[in-house]
């Protein structure tokens, strides 16, 4: 869908300084278009042409799954982490079953379209110099367009658990499962991992908002033994006199620039149309060294062992 | 909100120092360059081994002292095609003691036998990513060295007569002189050693099927060569997006990049498969769809490169070793330094772009085709 009707989204866009990004998540897919601000219109009509029903050949569909596979094999350690940690939850990665991509057929991904592709479903996110008004009044255009049918949204699933896994693969990393975005838990346990993540050497910490329930992992590439000790012995005090900071410093880095604004935005309000970037920051500037500690505590207590 | 740009680079008795103005910008990024270029070649498991124990101790200051300073950004290091990066990132209200943190962590590192052990085993049960491995060029065996060929090293490179150190933000280079003159002034490493250790030379990576071509270094201000890049390997309509990816259905990565080396810019295509890689049948699919290039080829590239360098695209080619450039600020101020040690002078955006959008597409489809010629090729199984 990315490319478009006639495959010509990118010369487009990429001839005049822009780019066309897409991702899929466990709740949703986003289509990201960045330009230069005088090329807005051309954005608005690219995503209208994005969002026109796909209709790839048989050859293209097994040529994208061939991809996909590639994309599996050469993936980054924190897709193999998330993979994982989804996995011991019992559930899939956003990326998929491959058994099931392969065999995608033209028919399965227009019913897929047809379920999920709808205004109801859709946020249109715009974030740059540029004039509200005119910018919605332009939106609405696009909008006005799509399809409205009765959508679904995800069915909030509660998590089954707090337990944490530990993983070894490439370095070591622990994981808790958490609640939706704007849960004081998740914020908590976020600023506990950001806070354990910037105190070991190529620390990392992932986490993708969510509606229902979601991930926290913090992990290292390189010095497992170290990560042990501070989250099996952590030195409290010092974790929570970094931890606010470190939650600041992750939210304002999901909002950077126009593009990464309309993105984190875009994507939280697509979630629930409650869901703020700020929520998190507040409810980490109110979180007590108490529950801080509780917080470093859920990671700390290894039910498994990962290996990607 | 920023207003204006400004960029002095100049020369202390040591370091020599780039100073970009960025008005309006909250925080300041420091980041250093320790050249190598000297060296003829380094042993890059040893400087890896060195990289990552210069985080560890410190004589002036403790790494919880360090996070206080940056509020929460850890201090990088790392190992770069040109040299021994290092950087921190501080509200702008911090930079002075920046500067001091900067300078401490090379000037007053505390290492010993055993933690450069427990570095070296720890790098050394390391897996690196796939696409970071074959973009290695070789392949990583952290042997156990003598400890003194670490401390060699250490004594040879940080030196602030090696140092290229940049500075972006909003600040004013005459605050950044004087803060630096007072830091310096501490920094007294004693009498550089000479000679060598062995060189390591390591065997090609081993990472599934991979394809590289690495061209000859090319002249910095060769913007053919720039603009081929961007042509045959950035973005979802270069050349090998469209033919390996999308027409060969082989690869989910494979891109340019134009590695900064001591010698100049390096082009490397590169290409990661579980599949079977015929490099003949990918060499004659670019070869021809080089031959079939035309304005509008040009007219996509150059408008990649703005989206590249003006805009935030995740693609830019520029790449400072394993990884390509990923546009963030720390890598501005980064290649304001790398560049300084290319040419004596500022890395201008405006100035590129300007001069990618007068390259003919003649000279672009010679340009591609030199590259994609006399490249040096790799296939690895």
């Amino acid at each position: 869908m990315a490319r478009g009707q006639n495959r010509d989204v990118d010369f487009k866009i990429e001839s005049c300084g822009g780019f066309v990004t897409a991702k899929t998540t466990r709740e949703a897919v986003q289509f990201s278009i960045t330009v230069p601000k005088e090329h807005l219109g051309l954005a608005l009509s690219t995503i209208f042409d994005i969002l026109t029903p796909p209709a790839p050949s048989p050859e293209r569909i097994r040529t994208e799954a061939s991809i996909i596979r590639e994309e599996g094999a050469i993936a980054e350690p924190s897709r193999f982490w998330s993979d994982a940690a989804w996995r011991m939850y019992g559930a899939l990665d956003p990326g998929g079953d491959f058994d099931t991509i392969v065999g995608a057929t033209r028919e399965a991904l227009l019913d897929t379209y047809k379920r999920q592709f709808s205004a109801e479903s859709l946020v249109l996110a715009i974030a740059g110099d540029l004039s509200v008004d005119d910018v919605t009044a332009a939106a609405v255009k696009v909008l006005a367009v799509m399809p409205k049918r009765e959508f679904k949204p995800v069915a909030s699933v509660a998590p089954t658990n707090f337990a944490p896994t530990r993983g070894v693969g490439f370095g070591v990393a622990y994981t808790v499962q958490v609640h939706s975005y704007d849960t004081v838990q998740t914020a908590h346990a976020l600023a506990a991992a950001l806070s354990i993540g910037i105190s070991v050497s190529n620390g990392f910490v992932f986490y993708t908002p969510s509606a229902t329930r979601s991930l926290v992992t913090v992990g290292t590439i390189t010095d497992a033994p170290a990560l042990r000790k501070v989250i099996e012995h952590p030195n409290t005090a010092a974790l929570f006199g970094r931890s606010k900071i470190a939650a600041k410093n992750w939210v304002n880095a999901q909002l950077v620039s126009g593009a990464h604004i309309a993105e984190f935005r875009g994507m939280l309000l697509c979630l629930r149309n409650d869901l703020r970037p700020e929520m998190l920051v507040d409810a980490v500037n109110a979180m007590t060294f108490d529950e801080f500690s509780r917080a470093v505590t859920k990671f700390q207590i290894p039910t498994s062992e990962v290996t990607p | 909100m920023i207003t204006c740009a400004l960029i002095a680079a100049h020369v202390t008795t040591g370091a020599r120092i780039v100073t970009e103005t960025r008005h309006g910008e909250e925080r300041v990024a420091i980041q250093g360059l320790l050249r190598t270029s000297d060296f003829g070649a380094i042993d890059r498991d040893a400087a890896e081994v060195l990289a990552h124990t210069l985080l560890e101790r410190n004589a002036d200051i403790s790494k919880g002292r360090m996070l206080l300073i940056t509020e929460g950004r850890p201090p990088t290091v790392a190992v770069t095609t040109m040299g021994l990066r290092f950087g921190v990132n501080v509200p702008k209200t911090r930079l002075r003691e920046g500067l001091r943190l900067l300078a401490s962590i090379v000037s007053h590192p505390l290492y010993d036998d055993e933690l450069w052990e427990h570095e070296r085993s720890a790098l050394a049960a390391r897996t690196l990513p796939a696409w970071e491995r074959a973009s290695d060029g070789h392949s990583h065996g952290y042997p156990k060295w003598p400890h003194q060929k670490v401390e060699f090293l250490a004594k040879r490179l940080l030196r602030p007569e090696r140092l290229i150190l940049s500075v972006l933000g909003d600040v004013s280079r005459g605050d950044v002189d004087a803060a630096w003159a007072q830091v310096e002034a501490g920094w007294t490493p004693g009498p550089e050693p000479k000679g060598y250790f062995d060189i390591t030379v390591s065997p090609a990576a081993d990472v599934g099927n991979v394809l590289v071509w690495r061209g000859a270094t090319f002249k910095p201000t060769d913007s053919a060569k720039w603009l081929a890049a961007f042509a045959l390997g950035v973005g979802k309509e270069g050349s090998l997006f469209r033919c390996v990816r999308e027409g060969l259905g082989l690869t989910y990565r494979q891109e340019a990049a134009v590695e900064l080396t001591p010698s100049g810019p390096q082009l490397r295509l590169m290409l990661v498969s579980t599949q079977d890689l015929n490099r003949d049948v990918v060499f004659d699919t670019l070869r021809r769809d080089i031959d079939a290039w035309d304005e509008r080829t040009a007219l996509r590239a150059v408008g990649m490169a703005k989206g590249c360098w003006q805009y935030g695209a995740p693609w830019n080619p520029i790449s400072f070793g394993r990884s390509n450039g990923t546009n963030s600020f720390d890598d501005d101020a980064f290649l304001q330094a790398c560049w300084q040690s290319l040419t004596n002078a500022p890395w201008s955006t405006t100035a590129m772009l300007t001069s990618l959008a007068a390259v003919s597409v003649v000279d672009l489809r010679a340009a591609a085709k030199a590259i994609l010629t006399n490249a040096d090729v790799r296939q690895t199984r």
